[in-house]
């Protein structure tokens, strides 16, 4: 079934002055529902521009966006999707539990449900008893899995992550991505995730889009041929190299300018 | 995490400083033999203190009266200006210039002509000089807390579809908060010097400021001194409540638990 | 562009509040006659409010055809004395203001660089804005002798709090590993303040200088009243204050003139720092 379709997406910043950039280009993409879809490609070719369009947090030049059918503001307005950022951006003054339960709160979820669901999340991402700690008190990997928590917390049939673990030690993110994978595999959500790093992609994704710069548009959709379960042995799978070494070639590609 | 450092590390240095400098004072007063009108001793002050002690509490308190009656007003007055004009952009944006420009005007000046509108006698008049120095810090720094709100914060928000009610209440309110203490100690400090001085252009004859002016006026100045401590007190004490009640409200800010990173 | 749009903004707010205030002596204040308003017209409020009469809020155009009338019988005129009343008072701002600012400066990095110090006196650099310099200024004249420079140190007074604050805070505001980096070079102590932590503290400090300007102007006119000077606008203020009933304008005017020193002061201080931090990330 198809969770997203985009099509002929383009987003120009600063349209008709003489410093107009088109950050994306045609974009056509449809997704399948459970699937673990990777954007991929040099610094600035848009990727994160284009989860944005999806997430309706800013409006594109032209084209459209469908979530489940729905336009892509009516699915924000729904809470259709979750999001994580690149920083865990929590609310400084509320303590963990609360952060979680935000986005319940704003969709109206009562108190004693709310709480419980958070709780649950947290730990299923590993932070039981931090709940009462405040953002400051944890470190920069515990509060991104408490922003993922976050975004779990409505139930989102699709879940948007723009670089959530580019700022984190590669140790920390490779157990990250296992947590991820995990959580994305028992749940039957659909993931579209941003990523600067190659084995991640190919670790995570089934699906791998590799974006190129100026104007930023879609190179290649590379199917990525590894079982549905991952785990530490995937690293050492013979496939798994060869799937890196075809994204490398595409990325390679994207930054010559295609 | 850090601990908070331990009680005596923190306090005994100011205690230490406290006690030298009145010795030091005392000393100096009676090896040189300066005057009394120079600078009266630390014994000699006290020996006022306690002598007309329900005296100096009686003017104290109707000064305290007058600070505290125009910081309520001011401060009151500046958030919900804050607050109604941060609802429209332009509004905010159209009177912060003003706003910032009225903030560096000396108000005290004004100080003789509120005195004509409401009465020389009327504490009224001395509060709402207090409520106009303390109206304008506080304005503008809730105004900045509600505006300088973190843009990915702010895109979280609108990821979840919050309502602006919503986007006010959980998130540009909490971050005012640090702004808007901030402005309180400001104003607190502020509002007793403003009352002691406004008086300064007539006042009631048991006001704090006018006793000061009128004991130092005629050389008593052991009793100014007096005077002079009273509104220290009054002063130390308004701020030292305005930082319990931050650390109480605002426990997450970094100017409350210290700058000790996590992890 | 946006410096124009403050500016307009200012002048609106502005106007909107004269407005306010003709309309305030519109409804409540003393009649309107053809000779006390440049329009010619007769109007008679219907309300008589106390703070509207042309004694407690005179109309704006009196206040300003004052500036051009003579400040006393065969005198110069208003904007002539309060002129050299605003140069004297400004001077007096401006030294408080640099003593003020060097003592919180020099404050500042003593207390960075050696914590006991900071510990024992910071409590005591708090406390000692909690007293009504008013109050002191009396003994701080009699000790240093009656005269400007007098004034000057009473306004230095009220201006190295805000600096010394903002300086210690600044000095401490850059990140260890820039310091490590440094210390890795085998920078020494001064070239570390030089180098990194006095660039880093820029930003406070000119924050701390722009409440300073205003500090020192308040200072410096609170200074000149009980001092007994009377050539600056403090003396200006009491002396028209003493005259109100026959001449309610020329107090304002004079407060119009306050006003309009402590608004340039704080413009030239943020044009300085505009100047100096040009090439910083504005927020």
């Amino acid at each position: 079934m198809t969770i997203l379709s985009i099509n002929n997406v383009s987003k120009r910043f600063n349209a008709g002055s003489s410093n107009e950039t088109v950050a994306l280009q045609n974009i056509n993409l449809t997704i399948e529902s459970d699937e673990f879809v990777s954007i991929i490609g040099p610094s600035g070719c848009g990727k994160s521009t284009l989860l944005r369009v999806i997430g309706d947090l800013i409006a594109p030049s032209e084209g459209k966006v469908s979530i489940h059918g729905k336009s892509a503001a009516q699915s924000r307005l729904d809470q259709d999707y979750g999001m994580v950022f690149q920083a865990p951006v929590l609310l400084e003054w509320r303590r963990i539990l609360p952060n979680v339960v935000l986005p319940m709160e704003l969709a109206g979820i009562p108190k004693p449900e709310r709480e419980k669901t958070a709780r649950n999340l947290l730990a299923q991402v590993g932070l039981k008893g931090f709940e009462r700690h405040y953002p400051w008190q944890l470190s920069g990997g515990m509060q991104q899995r408490v922003a993922i928590a976050r975004a779990l917390a409505i139930r989102p049939k699709l879940l948007l992550m723009d670089e959530p673990f580019g700022a984190l030690d590669e140790m920390t993110r490779e157990r990250m991505n296992l947590q991820l994978h995990d959580i994305w595999r028992e749940s039957d959500t659909t993931v579209l995730f941003v990523t600067h790093s190659i084995s991640e992609a190919v670790f995570l994704s089934t699906k791998i889009i590799v974006m190129s710069a100026r104007p930023g548009q879609i190179l290649e959709v590379i199917d990525i041929d590894l079982p549905r379960q991952r785990d530490d042995s995937t690293r050492e799978d013979v496939r798994f190299f060869e799937q890196e070494r075809a994204v490398r070639e595409w990325l390679r590609r994207a930054e010559s300018g295609g | 995490m850090g601990r908070e450092e331990s009680w005596i590390t923190r306090w005994l240095p100011p205690i230490i400083l406290f006690f030298g400098g009145i010795f030091l004072w005392e000393a100096a007063v009676r090896g040189f033999q300066i005057e009394q009108f120079l600078l009266p001793a630390p014994s000699v002050i006290a020996g006022t203190f306690v002598e007309n002690f329900e005296r100096l509490v009686s003017i104290g308190w109707f000064t305290t009266k007058e600070a505290l009656g125009g910081f309520v007003i001011g401060c009151t007055a500046g958030i919900v200006v804050a607050f109604a004009t941060s609802r429209w952009t332009t509004a905010s944006e159209t009177l912060m210039p003003f706003a910032i420009a009225a903030n560096s005007v000396p108000i005290i000046a004004f100080a003789p002509i509120v005195n004509n509108w409401f009465g020389v006698d009327n504490p009224l008049s001395k509060m709402v000089i207090v409520a106009i120095i303390v109206f304008f810090p506080m304005m503008i720094n809730t105004v900045r807390g509600l505006t300088l709100v973190d843009a990915a914060q702010l895109e979280l928000m609108r990821s979840y579809a919050a309502a602006p009610s919503e986007i006010l209440f959980k998130l540009r309110l909490p971050n005012a908060l640090p702004y808007m203490f901030n402005a309180f100690k400001i104003a607190a400090s502020l509002s007793m010097i403003g009352a002691v001085v406004s008086e300064y252009f007539g006042g009631n004859r048991s006001a704090l400021g006018i006793f000061i002016t009128q004991e130092a006026a005629q050389f008593r100045f052991a009793n100014a001194w007096a005077g002079i401590i009273i509104a220290c007190i009054v002063g130390l004490a308004f701020y030292t409540v305005v930082v319990l009640v931050e650390r109480l409200a605002i426990p997450w800010h970094s100017s409350v638990r210290g700058n000790n990173p996590g992890g | 562009m946006k410096i124009g749009r403050q500016i307009l903004s200012f002048f609106i707010v502005l106007l909107l509040l004269g407005v306010a205030w003709e309309l305030f002596k519109w409804f409540g204040g003393d009649p309107w006659r053809v000779t006390n308003n440049p329009f010619g017209i007769e109007h008679n409020p219907p309300f008589r409010i106390k703070q509207a009469s042309d004694l407690n809020l005179p109309h704006i155009w009196e206040i300003i055809s004052a500036f051009g009338k003579e400040s006393r019988r065969n005198g110069p005129m208003l904007i002539e004395t309060l002129a050299a009343a605003s140069l004297f008072t400004f001077r007096e701002a401006i030294t408080g203001f640099l003593l003020g600012g060097f003592l919180g400066l020099s404050l500042g990095t003593l207390f960075a660089h050696i914590p006991l110090l900071n510990r024992g006196c910071m409590p005591y650099v708090v406390a000692s804005q909690t007293v009504p310099i008013l109050a002191i200024a009396p003994m701080v004249i009699i000790w240093l002798k009656a005269g400007w420079i007098s004034v000057a140190i009473i306004s230095a007074y009220l201006t190295f709090f805000p600096v010394t604050i903002n300086t210690l805070r600044g000095l401490l505001s850059p990140d260890p590993t820039t310091i490590e980096l440094m210390r890795s070079y085998a920078a020494s102590w001064w070239a570390i303040l030089w180098k990194v932590r006095f660039p880093a503290a820029l930003p406070y400090i000119f924050t701390a200088f722009k409440v300073s300007a205003t500090a020192s102007v308040v200072g410096a006119i609170i200074g000149e009243l009980p001092s007994g000077i009377r050539d600056g606008l403090g003396g200006a203020i009491l002396n028209f204050n003493s005259y109100y009933i026959t001449g309610p304008e020329r107090l304002w005017a004079a407060i119009i003139a306050s006003s309009l020193v402590g608004i340039l002061f704080y413009l030239l201080v943020t044009a300085v720092e505009t100047i100096v931090l040009r090439n910083r990330k504005t927020k």
